[in-house]
């Protein structure tokens, strides 16, 4: 809210300089956003005024706050001049159809006005620094009141009315045409609004009608001055100034103010503002007819304060005297009922008020929360070492070991860039996305990876492994899950640049490496197994190679119990038109919920052997399609108890072998715990293992 | 005889001298000191000789000996020496060449690297993590935290909706909400995530990270609100760090506040980034409002708290020295791999 300085000191005198008050109001709750240097040495100042302040919604309102707070003192001010009472019984009863919605209502019918005349120039010139006015005299007054005092007024041209005013609910199917508009809109049917007897002629609060407007052939008015309350209810539907006004999207000065609620108690002082200012320059004006409905309750607010919790409560010794002090110079009543007991009677004009630790704020706010001293409250929770952010943590350090970057990608992802991802789940659409890219929740975190790998590839950095830990979001059968995962994507060259290694570029070996060493070092000697089985479903041939990629299943030897952890391998040809991607890229995403719900991150140590071990190396002849897996299934299976280690050195295709054969080279090693190996006694057990493997596979050994 | 000693020492000294091979140097030992060695002979003689000239006698020979070896001995460790650094020299790498790191690590995202250290700190203050879904029902976004629909707040809040009833959690208040109705206090945990709000410019993003603090306990105090973000926020910005605890508006608290900071560009004489004010807003906290505790059936006579949030993109920002936020999920690595 924008307030110039010179206005603000027509009421109050400042205590201080003007920096110095600005600081204060602001620490004080109500925040300055900026000033301006006006002409003559003026001052704009812009108030960030907190929903709840209403009160502050004025010239007055702050003045008010300042006085409140001890930053300046009331002008000895000249009471406005009474021009009209309602109280006599000359007031005719004007209809309302919501009371709890609008308590008060008082309606002038004001004769011999032309509204051609022009705006005084005081009110013009304050209404022009907060880009306002040049409307009519009428409607600029109306505003500048408002501004003065917080309380909207509306003016409608009496003559386009059609009979008296009634206050109601609008019904669905009514239109209207707002002020300034030249499209009707459709009201709602918890609207309130201001009609005569055949249409709508305002939206209560919010804005005035274009058929009703006052204009330069104006004569007559009708003045409303009206209590609209922030919300309440009609026919059990919550009607709320605030709601109505972001759904016809007219945010008003007035709707702001009547949202944040109205000092009751100002209206009739508001109207004879209006009038004095009006009738200076209208000398013909005549008030031809008064209207009033008042339902307000106004038994004040009583609060009963105990200073001693008010200073438990903010952690703070201040005195009682200070706190009396305070809350009457806001303009609280205040009855001792004993030493340190208060009942305090909120005034009609801080609604914002209604219980002890409201008190407690006014308090504190005026105390200063800078003097209000640091001390620490007794810690009582026992620490909690979570085992899933162990493991997370062991994840990401891992994988920046490896070299890989982490990345955080929007939650949000483009309609296409998700499809091709959701399996057979159906998508999480935010209904009000800030953009067509972010139309919906992701339900893989891969098109984001993807997104950015083609990002820095347009930006000449073709080596890129990124990983990223996060949610996704899916829906099955009306059920959404949230689900935690982390996923890496790998393109270009498999290690940096380098003056003596053959410069390779990842592929299949690096994904499943990766994924294979972050869950071994997760879980150290345990008891899994992992299993990379080829994908033959067809709702995963949009996304992956289908014969390079795999899914990833984890065995628990113990337990029995197998979870699928997601897939792994190089992307589809499609996938990569879709992203843009001209490279080829690996990537894996992993359950990482599934995951860590293994659990098992002990190490089993073993002891360690004081014997020699002892290798064999064998090159076989297979077949070329036999996974190299099913050998070595097949070796375990022959169950040798010193056989400790197999492993693959070298896979070999030649035109002596044939084209439908390739050779494997294993490294076979024994290592007994208890003696040194005897060379017959391996011997003997190699000869099982490949008698087992002609048997089964075919497998001769190369010569 | 005597004569001759002095001659073999001569012989020797002139032979190893020269000698600079370790398979000759052998041969000279072998030669004079070996099992038919010429000096092994002489000693051999010893045994033929008068008492009196064997002591004499058999005294010089074994000074010769011991001088022979120690001669042969050293010229031996000079040998080598000689040869270790000609091997050396024939093995030298040039040092300035890149070292073989496989692929240069990786590195957290800033965003994550600043979320953990706030999370640490305030592990180590006592605070445990707690966390929830992203996607929320509005009751426990809104409703419980005292936000009703019509509620002025609810205009602060630039919401996602995802249906009728369920949004995209605006902050990571929730998890406070679901703490208090699942745990009785003493409670004091920290609510770290993901938060979205409609809003995208240099200094908004639609998705960002929060921290939350919650402490419900009998005889807690706004103090202790200070005293523990006074702790927080000097361990994370450093010890000369000046702060102000400024009153403000949440629904969800009262007496509400929030927190500036001298801004860490100016540090306090005023700029573009702090508006010229000197201070920068880092987070909103408070006492928990009690109808918030008796929303969540925890009674607001028996136990009080506080609650705090901070958003971490912010602190990071100001940390950092970042102009555009949005640069955080371009996630380009030129930009990463600076951190």
């Amino acid at each position: 809210m924008l307030v110039q300085l010179s206005w603000l000191k027509e009421f109050v005198d400042l205590n201080n300089n003007i920096d110095a008050i600005l600081d204060k109001i602001t620490v004080s709750g109500i925040e300055i956003e900026g000033t301006t240097k006006l002409a003559n040495d003026d001052l704009l100042i812009e108030f960030a005024v907190p929903p709840n302040r209403g009160d502050c919604m004025s010239i007055k309102g702050i003045a008010r706050e300042l006085v409140g707070l001890g930053l300046a003192t009331y002008k000895p001010h000249s009471n406005v001049q009474k021009y009209v009472d309602f109280s006599g019984n000359d007031t005719k009863s004007i209809k309302v159809q919501t009371p709890d919605l609008c308590p008060l209502y008082l309606g002038l019918l004001i004769k011999g006005i032309d509204s051609n005349t022009p705006t005084p120039s005081f009110v013009k010139n304050r209404l022009s620094s907060l880009g306002m006015g040049g409307v009519n005299c009428v409607v600029d007054i109306a505003n500048y009141v408002m501004f003065e005092f917080g309380q909207p007024l509306h003016a409608f041209d009496a003559d386009k009315l059609d009979g008296e005013i009634v206050v109601r609910a609008a019904n669905a199917k009514e239109k209207f045409l707002a002020l300034g508009e030249n499209e009707e809109i459709k009201l709602g049917a918890n609207f309130l609004v201001i009609a005569d007897a055949s249409k709508v002629q305002a939206v209560a609060g919010v804005v005035g009608g274009q058929l009703s407007c006052v204009d330069s052939n104006t004569k007559n008015i009708f003045l409303e001055a009206a209590l609209f309350e922030p919300s309440g209810y009609i026919n059990n539907e919550l009607s709320a100034i605030g709601l109505t006004a972001r759904k016809i999207n007219k945010l008003t000065d007035a709707a702001q103010r009547f949202s944040k609620s109205i000092d009751p108690f100002l209206i009739e002082t508001v109207v004879n503002r209006f009038i004095e200012i009006l009738s200076s320059i209208q000398p013909n004006l005549k008030i031809s007819q008064k209207f009033k409905y008042n339902g307000l309750d106004i038994t004040p607010c009583k609060i009963a304060l105990n200073n001693n919790k008010a200073r438990e409560y903010i952690g703070c010794n201040i005195e009682d005297n200070f706190i009396k002090t305070t809350l009457l110079n806001l303009g609280f009543k205040i009855e001792e009922k004993s030493i340190g007991e208060l009942n305090c009677i909120v005034p009609s004009f801080r609604k914002d008020v209604t219980n002890e630790f409201d008190l407690y704020e006014e308090v504190a706010r005026c105390y200063g929360l800078d003097n209000i001293p640091y001390t620490l409250p007794a810690m009582k929770s026992e620490p909690i070492l979570s085992k899933v952010s162990v493991i997370d943590h062991k994840l990401r350090s891992y994988f920046q070991s490896k070299g890989l970057q982490e990345v955080i990608n929007y939650s949000f992802i483009a309609e296409n860039h998700n499809k091709p991802f959701l399996g057979n789940s159906s998508p999480i659409v935010v209904a009000n996305p800030i953009s067509n890219d972010m139309s919906q929740m992701r339900s893989s975190l891969l098109p984001g990876l993807l997104k950015n790998l083609s990002l820095n590839i347009n930006n000449y950095n073709e080596d890129i492994a990124l990983y990223e830990f996060g949610k996704s979001y899916n829906r099955l059968n009306d059920n959404t899950s949230e689900n935690h995962k982390f996923a890496i994507a790998l393109t270009g060259l498999r290690f940096d640049l380098s003056w003596d290694r053959n410069n390779d570029k990842f592929d299949f070996f690096d994904i499943k490496g990766l994924i294979e060493g972050a869950i071994e070092y997760i879980y150290p000697s345990s008891t899994y197994i992992l299993k990379f089985e080829v994908m033959n479903e067809d709702m995963y041939k949009d996304v992956w190679h289908p014969t390079r990629s795999a899914k990833l299943l984890m065995f628990d030897n113990s337990t029995g119990k197998q979870e699928f952890l997601g897939i792994i391998g190089q992307l589809s040809k499609s996938i990569g038109k879709e992203f843009d991607l001209k490279k080829v890229v690996y990537a894996a995403e992993i359950d990482f919920q599934k995951l860590t719900n293994f659990r098992n991150d002990k190490a089993v140590i073993n002891p360690l052997s004081k014997f020699p071990p002892s290798d064999r190396d064998i090159a076989l002849v297979v077949r070329k399609e036999i996974q190299s897996q099913s050998i070595i299934d097949t070796i375990r299976r022959c169950n040798i108890l010193n056989l400790k280690n197999i492993k693959i050195f070298d896979i070999y295709r030649g035109k002596e072998l044939g084209d439908e054969n390739l050779s494997i080279a294993l490294r076979l090693t024994w290592h007994s715990d208890t003696e040194t190996l005897h060379d017959k006694d391996i011997k003997d057990e190699l000869n099982l293992i490949l008698e087992r493997l002609k048997t089964e596979w075919g497998a001769t050994l190369r010569d | 005889m005597t004569e001759d000693l002095s001659k073999i020492l001569q012989e020797i000294k002139t032979k190893t001298s020269s000698c600079n091979d370790l398979k000759i140097l052998q041969d000279i030992k072998v030669h004079y000191l070996g099992k038919n060695g010429k000096i092994t002979g002489l000693l051999k003689q010893v045994g033929n000789l008068t008492p009196e000239e064997k002591k004499s006698f058999g005294q010089q020979v074994n000074n010769l000996k011991q001088s022979a070896t120690t001669i042969i001995d050293e010229r031996k460790l000079y040998i080598e020496k000689a040869n270790l650094d000609e091997i050396y020299a024939s093995e030298a790498v040039d040092v300035t060449l890149p070292g073989r790191k496989l692929r240069a690590s990786g590195k957290s995202h800033p965003i994550n690297v600043a979320l953990c250290e706030m999370v640490e700190i305030f592990r180590l203050m006592g605070f445990n993590p707690h966390y929830g879904p992203d996607i929320e029902s509005e009751d426990y976004n809104f409703t419980k935290l005292n936000i009703p629909a019509e509620h002025p707040a609810r205009a602060m809040h630039d919401t996602f909706f995802i249906d009728d009833n369920d949004v995209l959690r605006t902050h990571t208040s929730p998890v406070q909400i679901r703490t208090m109705l699942n745990n009785k206090p003493p409670i004091q945990i920290i609510a770290p995530g993901k938060v979205y709000r409609k809003d995208a410019d240099v200094t908004h993003t639609p998705m960002f990270h929060q921290i939350e603090g919650l402490l419900i306990d009998k005889k807690v105090s706004f103090a202790n609100l200070k005293g523990v973000l006074n702790q927080f926020l000097r361990t994370y910005f450093g010890k000369e760090l000046k702060s102000r605890f400024r009153s403000s508006y949440f629904p969800f608290t009262e007496p509400s506040a929030e927190v500036d900071i001298t801004c860490v560009k100016c540090d306090g004489k005023g700029c573009r980034i702090c508006k010229n004010t000197g201070w920068l807003e880092v987070l909103g906290c408070g006492m928990v409002h009690p109808q918030v505790l008796k929303n969540c059936g925890i009674d607001p006579n028996e136990y009080q708290g506080f609650a705090f949030g901070l958003g971490v993109e912010r602190f990071a920002m100001l940390k950092y020295e970042i102009a555009d936020l949005r640069w955080f999920y371009e996630n380009d690595i030129r930009f990463l791999r600076q951190f």
